[in-house]
């Protein structure tokens, strides 16, 4: 069952005279993991503050599917059954231990009380930090603070958990395990919004992505159909000897434009559109394309024939690599991505 | 050597051997305590009273209630020219009616010969102290007669005579007493008295005014002490067999912190006084010969619950304290287990 | 049988009424409901706030034993010249004089931080997004100012004993009125407290302040309105209005003068306000800073 949970119509949201959300709209269904990507001051937290309440839009509304079936606006959603986690930036916490602050939140969160117990040891015991359970929490340190407000937001079992950069500050076994909890909600039918910078774990877990930069959606779908969209797909070509020097501007020349010929390479009107990359040192060529099996055809047999003499292709294949950091350089124009050639 | 570090040196050494307190401030410290010796008025009181005997200036309230009062068998044992209304201020006459004493605070003075005649003799036989002043017995010429210096508690208290109803928050009266320390001090005081009663009875102004003081003997002395509810100086014991002696009385019995005085009325009757350990008079018992109470007085003091407050609270505390440290052992249990 | 006549009722009733009969019960139990959750969440918020203050309470209240034995009983007990006053009340009147002045200042150590602790390093964040912020005030309050009715009955129980120890019966029922009138100021006054807390960035300067306007504040405008209205009681001066606390111990209080005149200078000297000045003016700053505080609280964003 994939019907929409939750609903941003239109959102806007100044500080001042500066526009964080520009009509924003987007929806999100049922058991889809949906990441949040931008960069810095893209938008990302505001937008995840209004899902939570936490500031108001100045136009636009966000509705929030209850237990019921029934729609509500965030700032009216019935207290009866709490049926959202959220983990909003970097939380401090109240001076007292993991287990108080806990059983309190899972209390306000209308948590059944006779599994409280069970269900915190249950989190902490998978977070390693149960035997912290007694220990004041100004006593942590900043990952196990981190998986606390991580425990925070999924401790009531929600329907839609929201969270906002949740593997900041932890060690890799955390994050797998975080990166497994996360996996399994959607097993568990649940939803998650997750915004972060790592991006080879958003292409890991997240079923679609938003891409969000200076208030507005640039994109909202899977992984590979925005890649093919910008075409931020890639092909590998080594060659055997390098390009001789004297000719290799002519001949890269020769070969992109060839490329952009085929049919469907026409630019997407994204600026500096790169479709082509040399490296001599590395003696390897990367072709950015749409993605499409006829276009990869049509590059190979461009390559292999009219391009016999100048190059001598040792291998030709698609990395399997994350593409994801060129799809994020392209729309958000990000330059320091951009100018970093990926390998 | 730099002039700097010179300088430095030279306070360094300063400051290693200046003397904790500085001889200016010890010179003015030595100074005021002479002062307080010597009391700069140049009276010279003597410093400190010696006796072997002291006041524990117990302080709070103090109720009395009658146990018994057989009016019939007063009257008939000691007859009309004594009620118990001579005795006890406000309506001492009628069984379970109570009164309330307040020791508000004491002080710890020397005084003269001056201040207890005053107080003791010249109240009792109505002597009027301002007409001995005119007379030229002023405190001049018993400072003069009587170099000795008594010290002495002066007690303020206050006082709720004895009625039958609830005790009033606000008091009757406010009163204060002396509390002599020194057994000796009884016999000076009453050498003193007879010493001047001689001087004042032959006196012709005196006389021809018609004042004359009483002979009193140390029986009689000790009843109009007693008749004002005596404080005596502690350990009780020792204080009364010591003041009955010096007294040379021959009425007066003391067992332990009991004084048991004999009296004539119209049959023979006692009066038995027993003392706290403080010094006050905790139970007044007026007995027949036959030994049967027609008369008694008893006290209680709320401060006695002091103790057993202290201990509730002492519980309680322990209780929460025991509360806390069993969660506490829950605790250490989880971290030794985990 | 009553709902067979009740149906009957509906029956013969207009279509128009009965459809705002059923629209007023349904608001009613949505409103029912509400509260419902209000006051258990409220509550929540409470136990919470108890636990979170529960060390700082407990030393706190073992100061003021401390104070209030070492300074008020034993050395009354102890020392040679300790004194015992005539009356019960005069007992009363003298200790809390010096409690009264703690009492203020404890509270606001217990209320500097019931709102500027929530932004302190996004804390709030935990809660805000489940709970209302009028149930994070409310609850908040609450419970700090529980512990702080704890603490003050604590105080009177003490000198309540200390009373019977020195007095005896019957016991002084007069503190309790002034137990109340002093839970009512600390109530306004931490209201105020609260209302500083709403906007200030640290519970220190929430401290600082507040015991600055305690202390300071309200005597300074009482003297500037006394220039300005010598005839006007100061009953905007919450430290005017605190002098009921000590003097509503006497039985008689309501008879005593309130204002002496100096005839040569026509100076007021107000002693005390009445009862239902006090009352009045109490109630008052209350409303007002919790009012305020919780506009401010509504609007301050993280």
């Amino acid at each position: 069952m994939s019907d929409t949970i939750l609903k941003f119509e239109h959102v806007t949201r100044k500080f001042g005279s500066f526009v964080a959300l520009d009509d924003v709209s987007f929806d999100i269904k049922r058991q889809e993991i949906i990441g949040l990507v931008g960069p810095n001051g893209a938008g990302k937290t505001t937008t995840l503050k209004i899902i939570a309440n936490l500031l108001k839009p100045h136009s636009g509304r966000i509705l929030l599917k209850n237990s019921e079936g029934i729609f509500q606006e965030a700032h009216n959603v019935s207290q009866e059954f709490v049926e959202q986690g959220f983990l909003i930036d970097i939380p401090d916490f109240y001076n007292t231990n993991s287990w108080i602050l806990l059983k309190h939140l899972a209390i306000i969160r209308h948590y059944p009380n006779h599994n409280i117990e069970h269900r915190v040891d249950q989190l902490l015991k998978f977070f390693d930090l149960y035997k912290w359970k007694y220990v004041k929490i100004k006593k942590f340190s900043k990952g196990m603070k981190q998986k606390l407000a991580f425990i925070t937001a999924i401790l009531n079992e929600p329907e839609l958990i929201v969270l906002d950069e949740p593997q900041t500050g932890l060690d890799p076994e955390s994050r797998i395990k975080i990166r497994e909890y996360m996996k399994s909600f959607k097993e568990r039918g649940k939803t998650v919004l997750i915004s972060s910078h790592l991006l080879d774990e958003i292409r890991e877990i997240c079923d679609k992505i938003i891409i969000i930069s200076k208030g507005k959606i640039i994109g909202f779908d899977t992984i590979d159909n925005l890649e093919m969209r910008f075409k931020t797909k890639q092909i590998r070509i080594d060659l055997y000897h390098p390009l001789k020097k004297d000719h290799e501007q002519e001949v890269l020349t020769r070969i992109e434009y060839g490329i952009r010929n085929l049919s469907g390479m026409i630019s997407n009107g994204i600026e500096e559109e790169t479709m082509l990359t040399y490296d001599s040192t590395d003696k390897s060529m990367t072709i950015y394309y749409d993605g499409s099996r006829e276009n990869k055809r049509d590059i190979f047999k461009l390559l292999s024939e009219k391009f016999a003499e100048e190059l001598e292709i040792l291998e030709f294949y698609e990395p399997k690599r994350s593409q994801l950091e060129k799809l994020y350089a392209q729309t958000t124009g990000s330059t320091q991505i951009k100018s970093k050639e990926l390998k | 050597m730099h002039l700097k570090t010179k300088n430095y040196c030279n306070s360094w050494h300063r400051r290693k051997s200046r003397p904790f307190i500085s001889k200016s401030w010890l010179s003015i410290m030595v100074m005021f305590f002479i002062m307080i010796i010597i009391n700069p008025q140049g009276k010279g009181y003597p410093y400190g009273g010696e006796t072997q005997y002291s006041y524990a200036n117990q302080r709070g309230a103090q109720f009395f209630q009658i146990d018994i009062c057989d009016l019939s068998e007063w009257n008939d044992t000691i007859g009309d020219s004594f009620s118990p209304e001579d005795w006890f201020d406000g309506a001492p006459n009628k069984t379970g009616n109570v009164a309330k004493r307040l020791y508000q605070r004491g002080f710890y003075i020397p005084i003269r010969t001056d201040d207890l005649f005053r107080r003791m003799f010249f109240r009792w036989f109505d002597i009027d102290y301002w007409t001995l002043h005119t007379l030229g017995y002023n405190s001049s010429y018993f400072d003069t007669r009587y170099e000795h210096w008594f010290w002495i508690w002066e007690l303020d208290y206050s006082q709720w005579e004895f009625t039958s109803e609830q005790l009033d928050h606000e008091p009757d009266e406010n009163y204060y007493r002396y509390v002599i320390l020194d057994p000796l001090d009884y016999q000076y005081l009453l050498t003193n008295y007879d010493d001047f009663r001689q001087v004042f009875n032959n006196d012709p102004d005196v006389q021809a005014l018609n004042y004359s003081l009483p002979q009193v003997s140390g029986d009689e002395f000790l009843f109009y002490l007693v008749l004002e509810d005596l404080i005596v100086a502690s350990p009780v014991n020792g204080f009364l067999r010591d003041l009955i002696d010096t007294l040379d009385c021959q009425n007066v019995t003391v067992e332990g912190n009991t004084m048991e005085l004999r009296f004539h009325g119209n049959k023979d009757y006692l009066l038995e006084l027993k003392f706290n350990e403080n010094g006050l008079i905790d139970r007044n018992i007026f007995k027949t010969a036959q030994g049967i109470t027609f008369f008694k007085i008893t006290s209680w003091y709320p401060m006695d619950f002091a103790p057993l407050i202290l201990i509730i609270s002492i519980v309680g505390l322990i209780a929460l304290i025991g509360l806390q440290v069993y969660k506490w052992r829950k605790k250490v249990k989880f971290f030794k287990n985990n | 049988m009553i709902f067979d006549h009740f149906n009957k009722l509906m029956k013969h009733m207009d279509p128009w009424l009965l459809g705002l009969l059923f629209k007023v019960n349904s608001w009613l139990k949505a409103f029912i409901k509400q509260v419902k959750i209000d006051l258990t969440q409220i509550l929540q918020v409470m136990k919470f706030e108890v636990q979170l203050h529960k060390i700082r309470f407990i030393i706190i209240t073992i100061i003021s034993i401390f104070l209030m034995v070492f300074s008020g009983f034993l050395p009354t007990i102890l020392l040679p010249f300790g004194f015992i006053s005539d009356s019960p009340y005069l007992f009363f009147t003298m200790s809390l004089s010096l409690f009264s002045f703690l009492a203020p200042l404890f509270s606001c150590l217990l209320f500097s931080g019931v709102i500027c602790t929530e932004y302190k390093r996004n804390v709030g964040f935990l809660r805000l997004p489940v709970l209302k912020k009028h149930q994070i005030l409310i609850g908040k309050f609450l419970g700090n100012y529980f512990l702080t009715l704890i603490l003050v009955a604590i105080i009177y129980t003490m000198m309540t004993v200390f009373s019977f120890l020195f007095y005896g019966p019957p016991i002084v029922l007069t503190p309790i009125i002034s137990f109340m009138f002093l839970s009512l100021f600390l109530l306004a006054y931490c209201s105020i407290v609260t209302f500083l807390s709403s906007f200030m960035p640290s519970a220190l300067s929430v401290i600082i302040t507040a015991l600055a306007l305690f202390l300071f504040g309200f005597g300074i405008l009482q003297s500037i309105g006394q220039a300005i209205f010598p005839e006007l009681e100061p009953l905007y001066s919450l430290m005017y209005v605190f002098n009921i606390v000590t003097v509503s111990v006497q039985p008689d209080f309501m008879d005593q003068e309130r204002v002496y005149v100096d005839p040569e200078t026509n100076y007021h000297f107000w002693s005390f306000p009445t009862v239902e000045g006090a009352l009045l003016t109490l109630i008052i700053y209350f409303l007002v800073s919790i009012t305020l505080a919780y506009i401010i609280f509504r609007r301050r964003r993280g």
